[in-house]
């Protein structure tokens, strides 16, 4: 860090790694913590990091208490500080400032109270209202009144003009019984007045509703029902370690039928020295058939190792003299999909499907009731140069083609399961809860019900949402009690109600309201 | 009643003011003794609307033994669906820029992932 040039600064993410202790098999967790992080080689800055890590250690450290962390990992990126200045990355901004309560509305100083003596001079009796002149101006209240409850009807205009130029109704609060309370309507708005008080506002906002999901698409008014979608393919890397460094050796390919193995000892080229390189375009090289087109390759744990290691290549990779299209799809680390699309038409997508099933391999097969998964002691590997790999060639492939082959089948067998009962299909849904929130707008979701919250409501509700309710602040403890809710969240979501339909803001103290 | 403060969550003591949720609210007015003022806030309708789900779900587990994979897929969609409405409005964008293009984004401290390909280019999101 020291020798850091004045004019440089450094990029840093920290990552945490964590085990599970219960299950050896299930992939390590990595979890990027806080945001990217800048520091140049001052003092100050040095200790700055020291804080920032240490602060975020803490917060995870909490939250994640069950799973051990087993190690933390920088990822740093040197870049220099001339060139500045350009896009700026669009932000919602936190604010929120309440406003000044004011008796002016819509730019009319407005009376607070339904005493009409209190509004102006009498100008005329109407046959169901009244005609008064406006305190110190030139407007004129037409005034038509109803009874039970108490309500007027008004409209502004300028004493010599019929023109209107405000509307507004006013109705007698029954909780109060006094002139002075009661609820004002200007267009959408509603002023409540309590003791000639303005306590409440409420303005409607505009908002849009989450849509129901339609599963039967029409072309030219015939109604095409949902098929079945199969088009996928499964693919598994084994690695092994040399001094310390993951190196890839071995990716398996399997589309329900055909397996293709390339290992890496097959890749050594005299061109150049990357058979790492050289084998991932040759996969690439394999996918790109015509026939695979718009599949889904799901790998298993693409977010953790697979995936960086494999874009890493993809985005060099090279077809007929282009470089290939990759759009990533990425939230908290994890590789939602990722589209690599060759020659501007040809398109396949790369998918993790722990993301949809969340559990290893061995639980997968075991839950599926698919064939048991193969062992391989991957110690026998590591630190084996190319020659001596290749004793271990065919051993490997076996046990990868078994994973693929798995997996494969576990894809598919759970696909079925969905499509059968509810006409969804996993391709389209790269995560469990989309599938669960597909299958809610497309089954159960009624129209016009729930708002989607975007920009300041999102962010304003928001913060009344925390976790960290509950803490183990001593882990350990004599005659401990041990209880299980069965489905709580469940539960909760069944039986209580949750905030639907308009939204309206206030200002004020909505308690007033009784309804 | 709970607060955000520096990525923590925090129950102060004392003054305070944040956003809650209103039968929270009642629910600490009336059993813990906090007093509030209600400032500003949103209202909703409310209605009962998972029912239909959890149900649907909660009885194809009753249906299949917990040795059917059904029993599983049925468990883990019950409980996904929940989280999903709390899902930001704002997707985070990535995208695969150069080097000298990452020089060029003034607010670095928005970047939430940085993957470097020890090349030329590196994988951003925002």
């Amino acid at each position: 860090m020291e020798e850091l040039p004045k004019d440089q600064i450094v990029l840093l993410l920290f990552r945490v790694k964590f085990g599970d202790p219960d299950d050896i098999h299930a992939p390590d967790s990595i979890a990027t913590i806080g945001n990217l992080f800048k520091v140049n080689n001052s003092k100050q800055d040095l200790s700055r990091i020291y804080d920032h890590l240490k602060a975020l250690l803490s917060i995870k450290d909490e939250s994640y208490i069950s799973s051990p962390l087993l190690e933390v990992i920088f990822s740093y990126k040197l870049i220099s500080l001339d060139n500045k200045i350009i896009n700026k990355v669009n932000r919602i901004n936190k604010r929120l400032k309440p406003k000044a309560i004011t008796y002016k509305m819509k730019g009319y100083n407005l009376p607070n109270t339904m005493d009409l003596k209190l509004w102006g001079a009498l100008i005329d009796k109407l046959e169901d209202g009244m005609l008064i002149r406006k305190k110190s101006s030139q407007y004129t209240y037409n005034i038509k009144i109803t009874d039970n409850p108490l309500t007027y009807n008004v409209t502004l205009n300028l004493a010599d003009n019929k023109e209107i130029h405000l509307t507004f109704t006013d109705k007698i609060n029954s909780d109060f019984n006094n002139l002075n309370s009661f609820t004002r309507y200007i267009g959408s708005n509603e002023y409540y007045f309590v003791d000639g008080e303005l306590v409440l506002k409420l303005n409607p906002r505009k908002i849009s509703f989450l849509e129901k999901l339609n599963l039967i698409k029409k072309r030219k008014d015939k109604k095409i029902d949902p098929v079945i979608d199969e088009k996928f393919i499964t693919l598994d890397i084994e690695t092994q370690v040399i001094n310390g460094i993951i190196k890839p050796i071995l990716i398996c390919v399997f589309d329900g039928k055909n397996f293709k193995n390339f290992f890496i000892t097959d890749y050594c080229s005299t061109h150049n020295n990357d058979d790492i390189g050289n084998m991932v375009n040759s996969v690439l090289i394999y996918l790109i058939q015509p026939k695979y087109n718009n599949y889904k390759i799901y790998i298993h744990n693409l977010s953790n190792f697979d995936g960086i290691f494999l874009l890493k290549y993809i985005v060099k990779f090279v077809y007929k003299n282009k470089k290939v299209v990759v759009k990533p799809i990425m939230k908290n680390r994890k590789m939602i999909n990722i589209d690599i699309i060759f020659d501007q038409k040809f398109k396949i997508s790369l998918r993790d499907s722990y993301l949809i099933l969340l559990a290893s391999l061995k639980k997968l097969a075991k839950a599926f009731e698919i064939e048991d998964k193969g062992t391989f002691d991957f110690n026998k590997v590591n630190n084996l140069n190319k020659h001596d790999l290749l004793i271990f060639k065919e051993e490997l492939i076996i046990y990868c083609n078994k994973d693929c082959k798995i997996l494969f089948f576990i894809i598919k067998k759970f696909n079925k399961l969905i499509f059968d009962k509810w006409t969804l299909n996993i391709n389209n849904f790269p995560t469990l809860p989309s599938i669960a929130f597909g299958l809610f707008r497309s089954k159960i979701l009624s129209e016009n019900e729930i708002p989607n919250l975007t920009g300041q409501i999102y962010l304003d509700i928001k913060e009344s949402y925390t976790g960290g309710s509950l803490d183990m602040i001593v882990p350990q403890g004599k005659d401990i009690y041990y209880y299980d809710v069965n489905s709580l969240y469940p539960s909760v979501m069944a039986n209580k109600p949750m905030p639907i339909g308009k939204i309206s803001a206030f200002e004020g103290n909505i308690l007033v309201k009784k309804s | 009643m709970q607060i955000h403060n520096n990525n923590k969550t925090v129950s102060p003591l004392g003054k305070f003011t944040g956003w809650f949720f209103s039968e929270e609210l009642k629910y600490a007015r009336d059993h813990f003794g906090y007093k509030f003022n209600v400032l500003n806030g949103y209202i909703f309708d409310q209605k009962i609307i998972f029912k239909d789900y959890v149900n649907e779900l909660y009885n194809l587990r009753l249906t299949f033994d917990k040795s059917n994979p059904m029993n599983y897929v049925a468990k883990i969609l019950m409980n996904s669906l929940y989280g999903r409405f709390g899902l930001s409005p704002v997707l985070p964008e990535s995208m695969i820029i150069s080097n000298n293009e990452l020089d060029k984004l003034v607010d670095l401290g928005e970047i939430s992932e940085l993957i470097d390909f020890d090349d030329d280019s590196l994988l951003i999101s925002f």
